[in-house]
């Protein structure tokens, strides 16, 4: 483990009797607790029912998409309502690449993540013109521009849509065990990634972004690179999860893949959840995949409440559920701070 | 013909445009605040103004009235409820804010209303159109476009003459000088976007009546508000009239190419602009 | 005292975590000029701003004629009297030089004594009245000074509050714009001269007051206070020498 490294920059001065420690008793707790999950949605075929994968895969992929948007919002400073837009082009590279050019769907499903960075990176340099607000919608108008040019582009059938037949070579088991495991690749890089990304050197950077976009410009860090990199990298993880999602689904159509209500699911989520905290996405997730199955049949009135609790969010508890928990106990899970402590000689 | 047909009906459409941009280049330009549910609240008095025709058989006119007066407050109340508390440098809590209300703002009017379109019954102005040669000219349209030509000057000059329109210029220059000046930012935030939404009131109206109202619209209408705003230059009343404009014109255009292609080239000249003069048509540097 | 028009009572100002003012005690009279000095980050300005309600204080910590004002809201203040130039002047950029000046007027306290019209600051600043309608964005810094000092003006306050008006101004527009002090003071409003240039404060004050560190150091009739003292007061006691 490398999570305790010695201050190495005073080697001039007496070396002072410090470390940097980075790991706490509940992010152990947390690592070994994700590995298990991980290991868990892996092998899922072994021990769920046809029913319980679909329900895993469709949390999985709420977490992914949610997480995105949290490194987005809660991170790089950038709203977006738009991310529809790279789950549903990722969702049709996957049925053109499988179903059109015949590649194998499993691998198809990674190769998709190439459709929406491509869609990515001139999105952001038309829109990074906008000022905040503005940019956020003009995410919104990328996606519409998607699912209407889609609604009249005849090779992948325009309005009506497509069918993944290629899934039918396949038995039951194979597709998921197949499922499975790209749902516990893609949790690997969108939450493991990003985990990964905030404790680099890079996060140092994000957090300081975050904080204060003026004094980390000021501090040396390239903000327009860092959230460029950001948005293309949130596209790609964002199309990974859209991919998974359709092919488990085995339809789409325009309308379905570029539901605005995906934004709301990311943004309902992360606000509710807590932004900028990946503990804040899980728990997030979590709520919303029970709420939606307990009281999805209650339709709009259901929708109303969750459109009043995101706006509530955001007027009392910007923290959200994670941000409240932090002020009662100091347990993270997935610890991005780094803490000096004093070496006992 | 065809064409010129085009352009026409094209300058007419954007004139109901031009109708959401106003409120919206207002509420940016003073608080740099994006409210989405711009498009909802106008969806919102539409199908109240509806409502209300057929159950106390009001005419159009009388509709507009108390739709405008409605507006003013539901302006007034989204600023003192909501947009007072998350307005700031930081666009994620307003956005975010009126993001959450938007969704709960359809969903509700999808159980009052259900999911229906409905419309506003015009009586004989409807039909009625000008004779141009071959060109036929809706009369409403017209009065649609010369309504909302006389809002945009009559904005205009409020921000230029009126000791309101100052302290909202104060205001949007430097709030925090502003109030050191004696302007009080909240009262100049209230009614800011007390005239925003009251002029979704004339929106509202005519938008019923030119057309069809359904509670899902309202993103819609956002968008062309917004798309209208960045055409014609951010931060400009006029701009967002002319923006209007070329977008009615685009998606009339583009609509006589392919039924299915309007709305999208309407999008694809806003991305052109956006690409090509990020400043907007009117905007300055 | 019954002559006091504005006072600070123990005044404690902080900035999130940072504290920055620590017990100011303050007072100024009708018509009354005063000048504040001190080093940069002494805390002049967060004075002013406490007084004009930009940051947060106990009502009694700043008193209007006796009545408890603290943290009242700027625009609020501006309505009892107490108008300021801010540092920087942050003038309305985009408005002409008559429309920032009719933001004041529009947002006036009631005048007590002869009012300040357009006509009397154009008289103070004859220049503007050439450049009224002209942007205020394409004026020299020391018409843009004027600009913020005649819309001050025009607020027709009892006490105004310059936040260093001569800062970063070539010395013949300093002289110019302090040779409108007395003029203003001389109408009956009181003037409280946040000042880097310790002569210029100590020459056109009645009184003065120094801060170190968040902290009154020195306070005294100016034309009586030596030089020694003040630098002493300036800079704290140990940097007297060098």
């Amino acid at each position: 483990m490398t999570d305790a490294s010695a201050v190495s920059a005073a080697d001039l001065f007496d070396p002072p009797a410090v470390r940097v420690q980075r790991r706490t008793a509940s992010s152990i707790v947390a690592a070994v607790v994700s590995l298990a999950a991980l290991g868990g949605i892996a092998s899922m075929p072994l021990w769920a029912t046809q029913g319980q994968i679909r329900d895993v895969v469709e949390l999985c992929c709420y977490i992914a998409v949610a997480q995105m948007w949290n490194l987005l919002a809660g991170y790089a400073g950038i709203v977006s309502v738009g991310q529809q837009a790279f789950v549903g082009v990722a969702a049709y590279a996957l049925f053109i690449m499988a179903q059109l050019w015949g590649l194998n769907p499993f691998v198809a499903v990674v190769l998709a993540m190439i459709a929406p960075v491509l869609l990515a990176i001139p999105t952001y340099g038309l829109l990074h013109r906008l000022d905040g607000p503005y940019f956020a919608i003009g995410t919104w108008v990328i996606a519409e521009v998607m699912r209407l040019a889609t609604s009249v582009f005849g090779y992948v059938n325009a309005g009506a849509g497509m069918s993944l037949r290629v899934m039918a070579s396949y038995s039951a088991t194979e597709r998921a065990v197949g499922v499975s495991i790209l749902c516990a690749l893609m949790l690997l890089v969108t939450v493991g990634g990003s985990y990964w990304l905030l404790r680099s050197r890079y996060g140092l950077a994000l957090i300081a972004l975050r904080d204060n976009p003026v004094a980390a410009a000021s501090q040396g860090v390239a903000v327009g690179r860092l959230r460029f990199l950001i948005w293309v990298a949130a596209a790609a993880g964002t199309g990974l999860a859209g991919a998974i999602y359709f092919m488990a689904q085995l339809r789409i159509t325009p309308p379905s893949a570029y539901d605005p209500n995906w934004a709301n699911i990311a943004i309902f989520i992360v606000m509710v959840g807590g932004l900028g905290s990946l503990e804040g996405v899980i728990i997030g997730a979590l709520i919303y995949f029970f709420a939606d199955r307990w009281f999805g049949e209650y339709g709009a009135t259901y929708l109303v409440v969750l459109g009043l609790l995101t706006l509530f969010m955001a007027l009392f508890a910007r923290g959200g559920i994670w941000g409240l928990i932090c002020r009662r106990v100091d347990a993270p899970w997935f610890p991005t701070r780094r803490i000096l402590v004093e070496d006992k000689r | 013909m065809q064409w010129l047909d085009g352009i026409v009906q094209g300058i007419l459409l954007g004139g109901l445009y031009a109708q959401y941009a106003l409120g919206m280049a207002l509420m940016f330009g003073v608080m740099r605040i994006v409210n989405i549910t711009h498009g909802d609240l106008m969806i919102l008095l539409a199908l109240t103004g509806i409502s209300i025709a057929s159950a106390f058989s009001l005419s159009p006119w009388s509709v507009l009235v108390a739709l405008v007066a409605l507006g003013a407050i539901l302006g007034l109340l989204l600023q003192r409820l909501i947009l007072n508390r998350v307005v700031g440098a930081d666009p994620l809590p307003s956005l975010i804010a009126t993001f959450g209300l938007s969704v709960a703002l359809q969903n509700a009017m999808l159980q009052v209303w259900s999911a229906d379109t409905r419309s506003l019954h015009a009586g004989g102005l409807a039909q009625a159109s000008y004779q141009f040669g071959t060109l036929y000219v809706g009369v409403l349209p017209v009065i649609v476009l010369v309504t909302a030509t006389a809002l945009t000057g009559g904005l205009d000059a409020t921000l230029r003459y009126t000791r309101f329109g100052r302290a909202l210029r104060a205001a949007s220059a430097d709030v925090e000088a502003a109030a050191l000046t004696g302007v009080d930012p909240k009262a100049a935030y209230a009614g800011a976007t007390a005239v925003a939404v009251a002029i979704l009131g004339f929106a509202a109206v005519f938008q019923s009546m030119r057309a069809t109202v359904a509670p899902a619209d309202g993103a819609f209408q956002l968008i062309y508000a917004f798309e209208a705003v960045i055409i014609g230059g951010m931060g400009s009343i006029w701009g967002a009239f002319f923006g209007a404009m070329v977008l009615g014109v685009s998606q009339s255009i583009g609509f006589r190419i392919d039924p299915g292609f309007g709305i999208l080239a309407g999008h694809l000249v806003f991305l052109l602009i956006l690409a090509l003069r990020p400043q907007g048509l009117l905007g300055k540097d | 005292m019954s002559d006091t028009l504005l006072s600070t009572h123990g005044l404690v100002a902080r900035y999130g975590d940072f504290q920055a003012l620590y017990g100011i005690d303050f007072e100024i009279g009708h018509g009354e000029v005063v000048a504040l000095i001190g080093a940069n980050g002494a805390g002049k300005s967060t004075l002013l701003k406490s007084i004009m309600g930009l940051l947060r204080v106990a009502p009694d910590m700043v008193r209007l004629e006796g009545r408890p004002v603290g943290g009242h809201r700027p625009n609020r203040m501006v309505a009892s009297g107490v108008a300021i130039v801010p540092e920087g002047r942050r003038l309305f950029a985009g408005m002409s030089v008559l429309d920032n000046l009719k933001v004041a007027i529009d947002h006036a306290a009631a005048p007590k004594g002869t009012p300040w019209t357009l006509e009397r600051v154009y008289d103070l600043f004859p220049i503007l009245r050439d450049k009224q309608a002209v942007p205020v964005q394409s004026l020299s810094g020391g018409q843009q000074q004027m600009v913020a000092i005649a819309r001050a003006l025009l607020n027709q306050p009892r006490l105004l509050l310059c936040d260093e008006i001569s800062l970063g101004l070539a010395p013949k527009v300093v002289r110019e714009i302090y040779q409108s002090i007395p003029s203003i003071s001389s109408g009956g409003t009181a003037i409280v001269l946040v000042e880097q240039d310790v002569g210029l404060a100590r020459s056109s004050s009645d009184r003065l007051y120094c801060m170190l560190e968040g902290r009154v150091s020195l306070t005294g009739v100016s034309a009586q206070i030596s030089r020694e003292a003040i630098g002493e007061a300036y800079f704290g006691g140990v940097h007297a020498v060098a």
